[in-house]
């Protein structure tokens, strides 16, 4: 659990955590979506400076970042390698039967690898910086518009928001009868299939008796705090939009100047 | 005259609708503005059940239930919810809000208070229960008081008439408990409220004003702390009390009836 980096959030105060979540979250799926749009080695350069630089401006270590990318690197490196030997073009490096090195496979080898790690560490900026719920509120304010289309967004924020609060109670649970298990000399990972699972089914089991009595006072308790699906609310939270926002939306129209002056 | 909040008129419920068998059997009940009522008995004899029926959660099978002297219908509930709040005995599946204020604020934004009005009653809130400065802070990361503390800061938001507790101070280490019921004494004076609290705590029981007492089903018995213990002896009492009839048994001459901590001090 501690290693997981990715969806974790670090308190903190830099510019990056000040930031609107609307356009955090904006930003991060606008810049994912240009790193798809970079054919030329100043831009990759461009965009992989860029992507350090933003990074740094969260003041949280780097450390931090690459050990968001170790749970992918096997997965990542091996895209990069089927890209190298997939393509062909210009001086040819490497040529045995069907693996072929190519510069241009070189090339674009490194641009998706480059790519990929640019993508996690930019979505790890949105979560490193941001508080999930706050991530929730503005997930919430995108799909609002979906209202008219007979979307329940309201009730899928609050479900949202309820599940946040209860991921960690459910892990420590889970550590819990874990411990309770093993305490009776239960032992987890080991033999083969079938016999983990048989080994799960007494962890699972209170788990699960567990829930269904939370969910049964947590559906009282949504009730007499008078929640009625469906039914207007106002919200306590309010996001706050501010200048520095606004100065990151002329960031994003420049990067699209940029991107376009390159692809002409 | 003492004003009613909450009468309950020949009530029968039973869960199972399929069968005759009554979880609550015959109640006839009024409760009054500021009291501070103690509801005791055996487990399984329906205090829970009771209590989901005041605060609007279920549904009466047989008899009525008035909030103010308004009959409870589906278009009257919305009073309860604004009326009554309850807070159960596990604070962890009663959290909504991921930070303090946000679980506060959770009832209000159901009641479409505009967000300046809403500010300021979490703020009066979090102050009135001392939990202000935890504002921003994780609920499930508090101590046991301290979330139990936001449950009330919620209910208090509402700004009810009525607060139910089931069981509510039971998980709690004894200075917290007392902490606790002093914190309630002190909003009660500062607000009308009236309090029901489920209990097993005798020393709880000692405070309040008025003690109900369940069995089967059924209310059993209704009176003054000293009334009930008198008539009740079955009851395990309040330290004064156990004291007291502790000295009866080994021939020290007391006089009879129910003795209060005040009462033990005196004649000590
Ligand atoms: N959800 C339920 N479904 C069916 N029976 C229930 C339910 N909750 C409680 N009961 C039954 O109703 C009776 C009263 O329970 P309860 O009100 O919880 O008692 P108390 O709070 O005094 O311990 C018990 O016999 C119990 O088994
Ligand atoms: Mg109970």
């Amino acid at each position: 659990m501690n290693r997981l980096i990715i969806g974790r959030y670090f308190p903190g105060n830099s510019l990056i955590h000040q930031l609107d979540p609307r356009f955090k979250l904006i930003f991060v799926l606008y810049f994912i979506g240009l790193l798809f749009f970079l054919d030329h080695f100043f831009l990759q350069v461009i965009f992989f400076i860029l992507t350090l630089v933003i990074m740094m401006m969260t003041r949280v270590s780097l450390s931090i970042y690459i050990r968001g990318v170790r749970p992918l690197i096997w997965l990542i490196l091996f895209a990069t390698v089927l890209r190298i030997i997939t393509t062909r073009g210009g001086v040819v490096y490497f040529d045995v039967g069907f693996l072929t090195v190519s510069h241009f496979g070189l090339l674009s080898g490194l641009y998706t690898f480059l790519r990929f790690i640019e993508m996690i560490f930019i979505s790890t900026v949105l979560t490193l910086t941001t508080k999930p719920i706050d991530l929730t509120d503005a997930i919430y304010f995108l799909l609002k518009p979906l209202r008219y289309l007979y979307v329940p967004v309201e009730e899928l924020s609050l479900m949202l928001s309820i599940a946040l609060r209860f991921i960690p109670n459910l892990l420590d649970e889970t550590e819990k009868v874990m411990n309770a298990q093993r305490a009776r000399g239960m032992v987890f990972g080991e033999g083969n299939l079938l016999e983990q699972m048989r080994a799960l089914t007494p962890l699972v089991l209170p788990l699960f008796a567990h829930s269904l009595k939370r969910a049964e006072d947590m559906a009282d308790v949504l009730e007499v705090k008078g929640y009625k699906s469906g039914e207007k609310r106002t919200h306590y939270r309010a996001l706050i939009w501010g200048f520095k926002d606004t100065l990151g939306v002329v960031l994003m129209l420049v990067l699209m100047l940029v991107v376009i002056s390159f692809n002409i | 005259m003492r004003k009613t909040v909450l009468k309950v008129i020949n009530g029968y419920y039973r869960y199972d609708k399929r069968y005759d068998n009554y979880q609550l059997e015959d109640i006839n009940l009024e409760l009054y503005a500021s009291e501070w009522i103690s509801l005791i008995g055996d487990n399984g004899s329906g205090k829970s059940t009771l209590a989901k029926v005041l605060s609007g959660l279920y549904r009466l099978d047989r008899g009525e239930l008035f909030l103010n002297d308004v009959l409870l219908t589906e278009e009257t509930l919305p009073l309860f919810r604004k009326t009554v709040g309850v807070v159960f005995q596990n604070p962890d599946h009663q959290f909504i809000g991921t930070s303090v204020e946000d679980d506060v604020a959770f009832s209000l934004e159901n009641q479409q208070i505009i967000r300046p009005e809403m500010k300021r009653r979490v703020e009066k809130a979090l102050k009135d229960v001392d939990m202000w400065d935890l504002r921003s802070q994780d609920p499930t990361s508090l101590s046991g008081g301290q979330k139990q503390r936001v449950q009330i800061a919620g209910l208090l938001a509402m700004q009810p008439d009525v607060m139910i507790f089931d069981e509510a101070f039971v998980m709690l280490d004894p200075y917290s408990r007392r902490e606790l019921l002093t914190l309630l004494s002190d909003l009660k004076k500062t607000y009308p409220l009236t309090i029901i609290s489920i209990t097993h705590d005798p020393e709880e029981v000692e405070r309040s004003d008025r003690v109900i007492v369940m069995g089967d089903a059924q209310l059993k018995d209704d009176g003054t702390v000293a009334e009930i213990y008198e008539r009740n002896a079955s009851l395990t009492p309040p330290p004064s009390e156990a004291l007291h009839r502790l000295l009866i048994k080994k021939n020290h001459r007391l006089k009879e009836g129910f003795m209060s901590q005040a009462d033990m001090v005196n004649f000590l």
